[in-house]
């Protein structure tokens, strides 16, 4: 695998997102899982039995961390506070790398604990490298942004979210986690080629893929995390990897979720993918 | 407008819609029960100014799309958090009662687990929202402990020889609530699958006291004295055994619940549980987690 600056170089392969419904299970049978992915706000705990899951996991298996709250899109700035109780996790945890979402959630103190999708513009690309800026002063582990799903436009926006996504990346120095089905979602909703995003990524910041499943209503699209990758998200994924290679790939599936096995087996259908690309790398050598 | 101004404009402008009230079609594909109604005015206009529309939507029903997400994320997270108060006022009263809530008690926290945090004084603000609002109010407080006991930190517990001259405090799971109603009860019964009986009107001067704790990783609530839980609490507040006594020994009302025989079988059982712990270096630590954001 290439990795890059982003991951530390990492050679994670495919992981699972570590849901509560599992947990007993992967406690007592031990699968054979690459790593964990934790949603980071779930374990800034002090005690009781998050951290004890938590710890007993650590003994296991390689966690990376994915955060829902940073809300690096404010134009308040980050929480300072919330940066201390993520800093003190890396420091607990050892994930090789942290994400968390180009996007905003929070006002005045006030929290939607929603991943609200962000104007396009030279002011909030600004905002955002500063905030991301600072995140990166004080963790101690590579940073990276995903692009979130999103179900509006602003007005305001002077650029498309590859564009400014990428300028946000590039401005302030951080990887990109890449959420193949939140570009489909958003490609869905807003009329887009979703290769045509795909394509203008630089791949050499990408750290990490999301997959997942959604909810296709008559007139949107919603991203459920509730159902198996359906083919032209695989398609995506298959053109990531392609520009990308290999990369740690992470399947979300966060409600109506089915059996530990049912969704180990999802995520390692990503694998094939490597295998076509690793080929067709060999076969040009 | 400048730059940064305009952002943050556009966030307040786009949260503030959010959190409006849900009306009509909105609430149709959730449990709430049915209010007629529709958007206001200003979220059109907030719509309308910040969003495009798409080929299928007009920007209102983008909007409405967060709007959506907003409540029902909220509103699932509480009822969640409070299964027996979901139990004792009924569905379409409890839904009410939280929506109002919601309404007037926004997420102050990073996190949706500290959001139920007031619903007990909300409840006692607006009594008419619930048939039994002192029970309801005191159920809401004794699930909301709950929540806290369930993450809080464990420190070690205190060797009994450091009992006396040593600055102690209370294990950072430990919770007491005085209660108004025999709710915890009620929510043992709701726990273990029970049928529930509808509560009795609450008479005013029988408070139960209780602690929510943990042992191990299982929540528990057990009664106490009230003499005992007198004296915890003094030791929540002054951090010493001595000004404890001392503090509840001046109450009058309490003397003759103290027998010097009990308050050490107390000690003995407390110090056993680990309910006493070294009260930390710093302290700011001392301040219950969760009540930081």
């Amino acid at each position: 695998m290439p990795g890059n600056r982003f991951n530390a170089f990492s050679d994670l392969g495919i992981g699972l997102g570590l849901r509560s419904v599992h947990i007993d299970h992967i406690l007592e049978r031990k699968p054979d899982v690459n790593w964990f992915e934790i949603i980071s706000e779930n374990y800034m705990v002090d005690g009781g039995r998050p951290q004890v899951v938590l710890d007993r996991i650590l003994e296991q298996y390689r966690v990376v961390q994915h955060g829902v709250g940073l809300y690096v899109g404010s134009a308040q700035g980050v929480d300072r506070d919330h940066l201390r109780r993520l800093k003190r996790l890396v420091a607990h945890t050892r994930t090789p790398w942290v994400t968390d979402h180009l996007c905003w959630g929070s006002v005045d103190g006030t929290f939607s604990h929603d991943l609200l999708p962000l104007p396009y513009t030279p002011e909030a690309v600004a905002r955002a490298v500063e905030n991301i800026r600072i995140v990166k002063g004080e963790l101690a582990v590579p940073f990276s942004v995903e692009n979130v799903s999103s179900y509006a436009e602003y007005r305001d926006s002077t650029m498309t979210e590859w564009e400014f996504l990428t300028e946000v990346a590039e401005q302030a120095d951080c990887g990109i986690l890449l959420d193949v089905n939140n570009i489909y979602v958003s490609a869905l909703n807003h009329g887009f080629d979703p290769l045509t995003y795909v394509d203008y990524v630089p791949p050499e910041r990408v750290t990490q893929i999301h997959i997942a499943g959604h909810s296709r209503y008559r007139r949107f699209v919603i991203d459920t995390h509730d159902h198996p990758v359906i083919d032209p998200v695989w398609k995506l994924y298959a053109r990531a990897i392609e520009r990308v290679g290999p990369t740690p790939t992470l399947l979300e599936w966060d409600a109506r979720i089915p059996p530990f096995e049912e969704v180990h087996a999802e995520a390692l259908k990503a694998v094939r993918y490597w295998d076509h690309t690793r080929g067709r790398l060999s076969h040009a050598g | 407008m400048p730059a940064e101004a305009r952002l943050l404009t556009t966030q307040r402008r786009f949260f503030s819609a959010l959190r409006e009230p849900i009306f009509g079609d909105s609430r149709g594909r959730s449990e709430l029960p049915d209010r007629e109604g529709d958007v206001s005015r200003e979220f059109v206009r907030t719509a309308n100014e910040l969003i495009l529309p798409s080929a299928l939507l007009e920007p209102v029903e983008r909007l409405e799309l967060y709007h959506r997400q907003y409540w029902y994320r909220l509103l699932d997270s509480l009822a969640e958090d409070f299964p027996a108060l979901r139990r004792l006022l009924g569905d379409k009263t409890f839904w009410d009662v939280i929506e109002s809530y919601v309404e007037h008690v926004p997420s102050r926290s990073f996190t949706l687990r500290h959001l139920g945090r007031y619903l007990g004084d909300f409840v006692d603000e607006h009594p008419a929202l619930a048939p039994h609002p002192l029970h309801a109010a005191d159920l809401a407080r004794l699930e909301y402990a709950l929540c806290e006991a369930f993450e809080a930190a464990e420190h070690p517990a205190l060797p009994p020889a450091e009992l006396a001259g040593t600055r102690i405090a209370l294990q950072p799971h430990l919770r007491l609530l005085a209660l108004r109603t025999p709710v915890d009860t009620f929510r043992h019964r709701v726990q273990a699958g029970r049928k529930t009986a509808a509560p009795r009107p609450a008479a005013q001067t029988a408070r139960r006291f209780v602690a929510v704790f943990r042992r191990g990783l299982r929540l528990q609530v057990d009664r106490l004295p009230r003499a005992a839980f007198e004296i915890l609490s003094a030791i929540e507040r002054t951090g010493s055994l001595d000004q404890a006594m001392d503090e509840v020994a001046r109450r009058t009302d309490l003397r003759r619940l103290l027998e010097a025989a009990r308050v050490s079988a107390w000690f003995a059982d407390w110090l056993g549980r680990g309910w006493l712990v070294r009260a930390p270096a710093n302290p700011l630590a001392l301040v219950k987690e969760g009540s930081t954001t």
